[in-house]
């Protein structure tokens, strides 16, 4: 992987991201429409056709990076070192999760709230086999919660690295970091 | 002036003229609410002057800090790695950059959150109003924004430091920490 190639596959990323969590909320439209179905598909549609795009952006960009660059350029380009190519996926993955965390700070304090208050709330189902009046809410709510809690979940993998994805990318391109040392 | 406190330089001054045009507009957008919204009321007229007087404070100070004195917030970014001691000699310097940036951008949103927050309690103190209360998760995460975006501003030194460990163990090149960060620790 080139220089050029990595920065071309750096900013696809990022934009995949970006992408991904507009995506979220189009999902949380089409739960909120009010009657009547025609709305709620189409925010469905918006959301599908965003999933899609943000999927190529992240796991099957090679087509548009080679076009963006053009192979031709490249050809006598020195490969940049793993420890660039690392450093950088880590550097705007870590970005991306701390812009999108810093919009869910909220739904985290009352994800966190509801962890510490839970155990008493299932004890006192299960004494009074009933259920709590926390869990009744509309339909739309739970997706509009649901989804916050993924995009929340999102944010704290990218800011720590997203390791698995970052070291998918590399397996792509290099040999595994023990047999470099070797 | 080397290449990084350049690059440094450039995103900020990129970060504040963005946070400059947000905020104006949301001033200008918010503009109409004070003269024919709720205003009618002289208590809630003066709590919405005072909370757009400290958002405009809070405003103009970050947009000085990252335009007029964006070379201070640069160089503080690049810091002690500027030589080509390694190779690995811009990866602190980059996380510290992200975490700035991220660190502005949360800085900018708690100013319009902690002002809004404000605006609330003003309202409710109105009897009219009293029987809207905040969210507490609304209160507690404006309350918590505010540090979190400081400490993202001042570098974020131990994020940083695990973030740049972390990368150096994923390419199996870490050392014991003189090495890494040389006189810094």
């Amino acid at each position: 992987m080139t220089k050029m190639h990595l920065i071309a596959r750096l900013a696809l990323t990022a934009l995949g991201v970006l992408v991904l969590v507009e995506s979220m909320r189009y999902i949380q439209l089409a739960g909120a429409m009010g009657p009547g179905w025609a709305p709620s598909l189409f925010s469905l549609g918006i959301f599908l056709l965003l999933s899609f795009l943000a999927c190529r952006f992240l796991f099957w960009s090679d087509a548009w990076v080679e076009r963006m660059i053009g192979a031709a350029d490249e050809e006598d380009a020195p490969p940049v070192s793993r420890i660039w190519a690392v450093g950088g996926f880590r550097v705007v993955l870590v970005f991306c999760g701390l812009v999108i965390l810093s919009g869910r700070i909220e739904i985290l304090i009352r994800a966190v709230a509801f962890i510490v208050v839970a155990p008493k709330i299932i004890v006192n189902m299960i004494v009074s086999k009933s259920v709590d009046k926390v869990f009744y809410m509309p339909a739309w709510s739970w997706i509009g919660l649901i989804v916050d809690l993924a995009e929340a979940a999102l944010g704290i993998y990218l800011v720590l690295g997203a390791p698995r994805f970052v070291r998918w990318q590399m397996s792509k391109f290099y040999a595994p970091a023990s047999q470099d040392q070797e | 002036m080397n290449d990084l406190h350049k690059l440094a330089r450039i995103i900020l001054v990129g970060l504040g003229i963005y946070v400059l045009i947000r905020h104006t507009i949301g001033v200008i957008a918010a503009l109409p609410y004070l003269f024919y919204g709720e205003s009618p009321l002289r208590g809630l007229a003066v709590g919405q002057l005072v909370s757009f007087a400290l958002f405009a404070v809070c405003s103009g100070l970050v947009v000085y800090a990252l335009i007029w004195k964006a070379d201070f917030l640069s160089a503080k970014i690049t810091g002690i790695y500027e030589s080509d001691q390694a190779e690995v000699w811009w990866l602190p310097f980059a996380f510290r950059l992200a975490s700035v940036c991220a660190g502005i951008l949360l800085l900018s949103w708690s100013i319009s959150s902690l002002t809004s927050i404000i605006a609330t309690y003003v309202r409710m103190a109105d009897p009219r109003f009293a029987n809207r209360p905040m969210p507490w998760e609304r209160l507690v995460g404006g309350i918590i924004q505010l540090p979190l975006a400081i400490y993202l501003v001042c570098g974020a030194p131990h994020f940083v430091n695990w973030q740049v460990r972390k990368t150096l163990e994923h390419c199996g090149q870490w050392e014991e920490p003189d090495d890494i960060y040389g006189e810094e620790e």
